[in-house]
């Protein structure tokens, strides 16, 4: 009785977000992650059907795992069959269960106990599905959360039936850092602030990837294992086949020097150097660097282009350092709180110099951010909380950095 | 102070303990420097003080060129200042054991005075019978003479001493005397025998000397200026009387040579006179006998003729034979008494020619008593102060040496410690300064801010002064007390210490400490909160054009950095610098010492052994030298060495005086033109140029002023002035030379000199027989090995290199400490910008590189810097260590250089070493929000 109350309760809570809401890709991400809340699942994905293609694509997947890369046949695996067939599979345990099939979770390493998959299915049309796995408590799923799972379902296909909803076919994109069951810990335990709990995640060449989450989430931790800055306990971050923490402290180096570029939350430029030389520093490093005055110009700064650090206001301090990172060409740039301490204005036109170096310049950009609004700028949004993923997010349109306002 | 400030400024010690504990360490250094050293000093005072307050040592001693009559000693007596007085009685002479014992010493035989010049009885007791004597100690030692042991003393020919009855003696007493406080002050040793001992009749009622002791205030200390101020007051005081008894002395001993002139004139004349009668007569008596011989040649012919006219037998003959008998008979009394008149004539012929004799004799006597008499020349007076005690003025210049060296090297390492607690807390505060622009804008007044760091600075101050207190007073002062106690013969191991003087660094730490954090915080403390709270712009901005492109940033980089900290690097520097200045410096000294010692005795000094003798003819001594030697190929020469009193610019002082040939001299001491470092040549120096007047020793002409040209008198041995001028300056470092040719001597003085030594040139060492075989020659008085010598010099100058080495070693000490901090420092305010560097992917050789770079290049210039002033510095301390008698060789020492520079390049290494270590445990995570 209490669980349909509570089930009740939730489609109703998911009704009024699909009806309010003006971004359908910020709608399913609350959709899946108050689903698998409900249910106490492990993880949780919806599965979105591209007609032209006939590709199923993973939207929006919550756990552990990181599916936003995913694309199936459709009719392949358990997801595709559902959706092929349009009709449900309930799996409630799933060994020895001859209905059920290998699903993505599978796939990806995710051992999956406990199964509900069901279409997103209007009277007139099929859209995907929607999977949840494994209870947290180690129960069952039931009927009646079959019963929820396929009204929520209804309610999500009506809406992008209405809203529309059509995944972008965007190829095989290419993997530049795999992050694999990434776990740090410090001394006191794994609750400490900032400590990672086995994270998978990919970063894909030429996307703006922001990981978003509260203080002591685990997002700086990230930041400093992708980036070589630290090692972790367990797991591994993979560049081009290499495991980072089996590399040696030059070899590290040397990652950072031809392969990453790094802007902070402060600009940390060299005191002693001006706004021109700063970059010029930097591009020392590498072989084929940008020329460090077409950098500047592109952070719009050739004026201040012999102005010392003190002589500059944060803003253009953190342009210099972006400035700084971009001159290097490196395959991945990683952002740590860029606006922090900026006000909406500056702040959005840092966003706008970041979102240009990734539309226009081909870079791959993971930013940390704790400011939720500018995960709406960004490809995917990595959600973590107490040092695991909560949620993975495409944005299927991604909104440009000047309409950002917080 | 509250609570939470009082926490936050022990956190801060906490934080910075390496800084802490570097100025704690730093302050200790250079307390336990200034006080041991200091402490040393005084203590040498102390126990010098003792040893001439219970010997009750004599303020001024007086000698006269006439002796000193009792008279004199009366008038001294009564002269204002003067305390009491005692005469002396002194000789010299050569002891040895009268059984068992071919060694003999020569010694300076004393009067036993009775209340001045006090000697202390270590075994037996003082001689109380004419045919006792009391030695020192080390005398005694050297020829193993106990008390109750019969000894000699002889002069050099074997009598008794001039002016001593006997050469038998008793020893009485093993004892010290206040003349020789010093075991290392080359003076004859002292052998003491009662009054009585000397010969009245020879001697007569005079004395040698008179020792006066002086009123002065009882605790004045003999090693203060004061005190030598105050013996220079009764000096003058004494001066007038000098002159007065001289000119009576010199009247009384005229006058007694004239009235025996004036007697013997009056002899002579007699004597003339008499002569005279007795010559006419004996004229008179010759006429008569030549008279009287004819008429007997006329007799004797007549009677000849008679027989020849008529032969005997003949009638007439017959005739005549009565006539002719009686004629002969007369003849023949005639020819008798003429034999009697001519041997009496004889006889008076004889007493005239030997009172003849004795007339011109007497004459002879009378014109050397006029000649004397003309050349007696005046009586003199000697005044000779206490530094004319060797013992004295070796124990003065002991004394302020090291309280001097003291002085010098704590001011160096106070003002390096200064230094690092500026950077030090420079830096904490620089690191700080938004957390001060913050605690400003919360309204904390300045003094509140500047507590916290004075806090920090003063407890590293306390405890480095307690460490350095007791690491002075207990280790230093000790060390060098053990040092220096084996050079004199009191006991010199009783610590001191000063408490006003303690109390005076205490306060001067403090001060200096609080004046530090004061420099180093106020000006921004001064700035605005606001103004804290930004981010400083570099105070160097390069120029440059925007689109410039040109070599690596990376280095460029390091020079900006230099440039953009100018204090920083400044203080850098100018650390390094006084650190490396204070290793040159020891180093130097080290240097000096050895390479004086080498020098002096091995290059100056050529010949081997000197023999010193009386002998007129010295032609003969060398053929028995050679013969004693054994070798054919041995070289030596007679010159003449005497020491002598010269006054320069109204001091007296005291020089060994060397003549001879020069050119023949230049074979044994080598003569460096002190200016050009070039040989002189006899009596041609390096320019070519003949040069006539005397050479004088290098430390004479540096204290004096004296150059080329300059006059200044020397006197003879009767104290008779006479003026001379300098023919060049040689380069001397023991001892003090002058040196003159015959030819000048013989100019200046009217005489040529009487040689009494002999150089020996030989190249092997003489073994025991050999030598006891030269001392053994007729008229030789002493053979002087300059192996001893050296021995010797070595053994008095060594002290100074064991302080250097002291010194180096602080200074060794306290250079690790502040390069530790330095780049401790350094590194922690490079830290960020490293982070930085690393993260972006510099490798971890660049990050040292740059890490240490601006330190490298910091530190290149300051050892520059250091060498620069470690050569002035070593010079000015090596000035410090010289008297009047002793001089260093101050030259640049590359080999100073090097070793300076090879330690605080190891330091460096090192310190950087412990220093990149953190750079390999960069956070690098310190830069991320997480």
């Amino acid at each position: 009785m209490a669980s349909t109350k509570k089930n009740s309760k939730a489609v109703w809570m998911i009704m009024e977000e699909l009806l309010e809401v003006d971004n359908i890709d910020e709608a399913l991400d609350g959709f899946i992650s108050t689903l698998v809340k409900t249910l106490k699942s492990e993880a949780g994905a919806i599965w979105i059907l591209n007609k032209k293609t006939d590709l199923l694509h993973c939207m929006f997947n919550v756990g552990p795992l990181d599916l936003t890369d995913m694309i199936i046949e459709n009719g392949r695996g358990l997801e595709g069959r559902v959706t092929q067939s349009a009709s449900k599979v309930f799996a409630p345990h799933v060994e020895g269960d001859s209905d059920y099939e290998l699903s993505c979770f599978d796939e990806r390493g995710f051992t999956v106990t406990s199964a509900i998959c069901v279409p997103l299915t209007t009277p007139n049309d099929v859209f995907g599905c929607i999977m949840v796995a494994n209870r947290q408590d180690g129960d069952l799923y039931s009927r009646e959360d079959v019963t929820l799972c396929n009204q929520m379902a209804s309610l999500v296909a009506a809406t992008i039936e209405e809203k529309g909803l059509v995944p972008e076919d965007t190829g095989d994109k290419e993997v530049i850092v795999s992050v694999n069951n990434l776990t740090k810990e410090y001394a006191g335990g794994s609750n400490i602030k900032g400590a990672l709990r086995g994270i998978n995640l990919d970063i894909y060449k030429n996307e703006l990837l922001v990981i978003l989450g509260e203080s002591g989430c685990g997002k700086g931790t990230l930041f400093n294992l992708i980036g070589g800055l630290d090692e972790p306990s367990k797991g591994s971050v993979m560049v081009e086949g290499r495991e980072l923490s089996a590399l040696s402290d030059h070899e590290l180096s040397k990652y950072r020097r031809k392969y990453l570029g790094f802007v902070f939350s402060e600009h940390n430029l060299m005191p002693n150097l001006t706004a021109l030389e700063n970059i010029r520093f930097a591009a020392e490093l590498v072989d084929y660097p940008l020329m460090p005055e077409e950098a500047l110009s592109m952070v719009k700064l050739s004026e201040l282009a012999d102005n010392y650090p003190e002589q500059m206001t944060i803003e253009e301090g953190q342009r210099v350092s972006i400035a700084r990172a971009i001159v290097k060409k490196p395959r991945l740039i990683l952002a740590d709180e860029p606006t922090a301490g900026l006000d909406c204005k500056s702040g959005t036109e840092l966003l706008e110099i970041i979102e240009k170096v990734v539309r226009s310049q081909g870079a791959t950009v993971m930013m940390i951010t704790h400011n939720s609004e500018i995960a709406k700028m960004a490809d995917r949004v990595v959600k973590l909380r107490s040092g695991r993923i909560k949620s993975i997010r495409r944005n299927i349109h991604p909104i440009a950095a000047k309409e950002l306002e917080w | 102070m509250k609570v939470t400030q009082r926490k936050d400024s022990f956190r801060l010690i906490g934080e910075q303990k390496i800084s802490w504990i570097s100025i704690m360490i730093i302050v200790a250094l250079s307390v336990m420097a200034y006080l041991g050293l200091n402490f040393a000093s005084r203590s040498l005072e102390d126990s010098g003080n003792s040893f001439y307050r219970e010997s009750r040592f004599r303020d001024l001693e007086i000698s006269s060129t006439m002796l000193l009559t009792e008279e004199d000693i009366d008038r001294i007596r009564q002269c204002e200042g003067v305390k009491e007085v005692e005469g002396i009685c002194k000789s010299e002479g050569f002891l040895s054991k009268r059984v068992g014992g071919a060694d003999k010493r020569e010694v300076e035989i004393l009067s036993l005075t009775d209340n001045i010049n006090k000697n202390t009885v270590k075994e037996g007791r003082l001689p109380e019978k004419e045919d006792e004597c009391a030695m020192e100690e080390e005398i005694a030692g050297e020829l193993g003479i106990k008390v109750g042991d019969e000894v000699s003393l002889a002069s050099l020919e074997g009598e008794a001493p001039k002016y001593l009855k006997g050469k038998d003696y008793r020893v009485s007493a093993l004892v010290t005397t206040a003349e020789h406080a010093s075991t290392r002050d080359g003076s004859l040793p002292a052998l003491i025998v009662k009054r009585e001992a000397f010969d009245p009749e020879s001697l007569g009622p005079y004395f040698m000397e008179a020792l006066v002791l002086m009123e002065k205030p009882e605790n004045i200390s003999y090693f203060d200026r004061q005190y030598l101020e105050e013996v220079n007051k009764v000096t003058e005081s004494l001066e007038s009387l000098a002159r007065e008894r001289e000119r009576l002395r010199t009247n009384e001993v005229k006058g007694s040579y004239q009235s025996k002139i004036g007697e013997s004139e009056a002899l002579l004349s007699t004597g003339g006179d008499q002569l005279l009668e007795a010559k006419k007569k004996l004229d008179q008596d010759r006429k008569e006998l030549a008279e009287s011989e004819k008429s007997l040649d006329k007799m004797k012919a007549d009677l000849d003729a008679i027989l020849k006219q008529y032969p005997e037998g003949s009638s007439i003959f017959e005739a005549i034979r009565p006539r002719y008998e009686e004629s002969l008979s007369l003849y023949n009394k005639s020819l008798k008494e003429q034999e009697e008149k001519q041997a009496k004539y004889e006889s008076s012929k004889k007493d005239y020619d030997e009172k003849l004799k004795e007339y011109y004799r007497g004459k002879t006597n009378l014109e050397d008593s006029k000649k004397e008499l003309s050349e007696i020349g005046s009586c003199r007076w000697l005044l000779l102060g206490p530094k004319g005690n060797p013992s004295y003025a070796y124990t003065y210049s002991s004394v302020n040496n090291i309280r001097e060296l003291g002085t010098a090297f704590a001011i160096i390492f106070i003002l390096l410690g200064a230094l690092v607690t500026i950077v030090t807390t420079g830096r904490m505060v620089s690191e700080q300064r938004k957390a001060l622009g913050l605690l400003k804008t919360l309204g904390l007044y300045k003094r509140e801010m500047l507590l916290k760091y004075v806090t920090f600075s003063l407890s590293a101050t306390l405890s480095g002064i307690l460490l350095g207190f007791f690491g002075g007073t207990y280790f230093l002062q000790r060390l060098l007390l053990k040092i220096y106690g084996s050079f004199f013969i009191y006991d010199t191991s009783g610590l001191k210490i000063d408490p006003l003087l303690t109390v005076l660094v205490v306060t001067g730490e403090i001060l200096l400490s609080f004046l530090t954090v004061f420099f180093s915080c106020f000006g921004l403390l001064k700035k605005k909160a606001e103004k804290l709270m930004e981010d400083r712009l570099p105070s160097y901005r390069h120029k440059r054009k925007g689109g410039e492109q040109g070599s690596s940033l990376y280095f460029k980089l390091i020079f900006y950095n230099i440039m953009s900290a100018l204090k920083k690097t400044l203080i850098t520097i100018i650390s390094i610098g006084g650190v490396t200045a204070v290793l040159v410096a020891g180093f130097t000294m080290k240097g000096s010492v050895s390479k004086t010692l080498k020098y002096h005795y091995k290059d100056i000094i050529a010949y081997d052994y000197q023999l010193d003798h009386q002998m007129a003819d010295d032609k003969t001594l060398f053929e028995k030298i050679q013969e004693i030697a054994g070798k054919d190929s041995i070289k030596c020469d007679g010159f003449y060495d005497k020491e002598r009193y010269i006054n320069v610019k109204g001091e007296m002082i005291k020089a060994e005086l060397i003549c001879g040939s020069l050119t023949k001299l230049d074979s044994y001491i080598l003569r460096i033109d002190h200016k050009s470092g070039k040989e002189i040549s006899g009596d041609i120096d390096p320019s070519g140029e003949y040069c006539e007047g005397i050479w004088i020793y290098s430390r004479l002409a540096e204290s004096k002023g004296l150059n080329k040209g300059d006059e200044f008198l020397l006197y003879d041995d009767q104290l008779n002035p006479y003026a001379v001028k300098v023919a060049g300056v040689f380069e001397n470092y023991f001892g003090s030379r002058l040196i003159m040719s015959d030819d000048y001597y013989k100019k200046v003085f009217g005489q040529a000199p009487r040689n009494n030594t002999i150089f020996i040139k030989s190249g092997l060492e003489l073994e025991g027989e050999k030598l006891m075989a030269l001392l053994g020659l007729d008229g030789v008085s002493q053979v002087k090995s300059e192996g001893k010598s050296y021995d010797f010099g070595k053994r008095s100058i060594d002290i100074f290199g064991n302080i250097a080495l002291v010194m180096v070693a602080v200074a060794a000490v306290m250079s690790y400490l502040i390069l530790q901090n330095l780049i401790n420092i350094h590194m922690g305010q490079k830290k960020r910008e490293l982070t930085l560097m690393a993260i972006n992917g510099f490798y971890t050789k660049e990050l040292k590189l740059y890490g240490s770079g601006e330190f490298l290049v910091n530190s290149a210039l300051g050892m520059l810097l250091g060498l620069f002033l470690g050569s002035f510095l070593g010079r000015y301390m090596i000035g410090l260590m010289e008297s009047e008698s002793m001089e260093f060789v101050k030259n640049i020492r590359p080999e100073a250089w090097f070793f300076s520079v090879l330690i605080i390049f190891i330091f460096i290494l090192l310190a950087l070493l412990v220093g990149m270590k953190d750079i390999k445990k960069l956070d690098l995570k310190s830069l991320t929000g997480e």
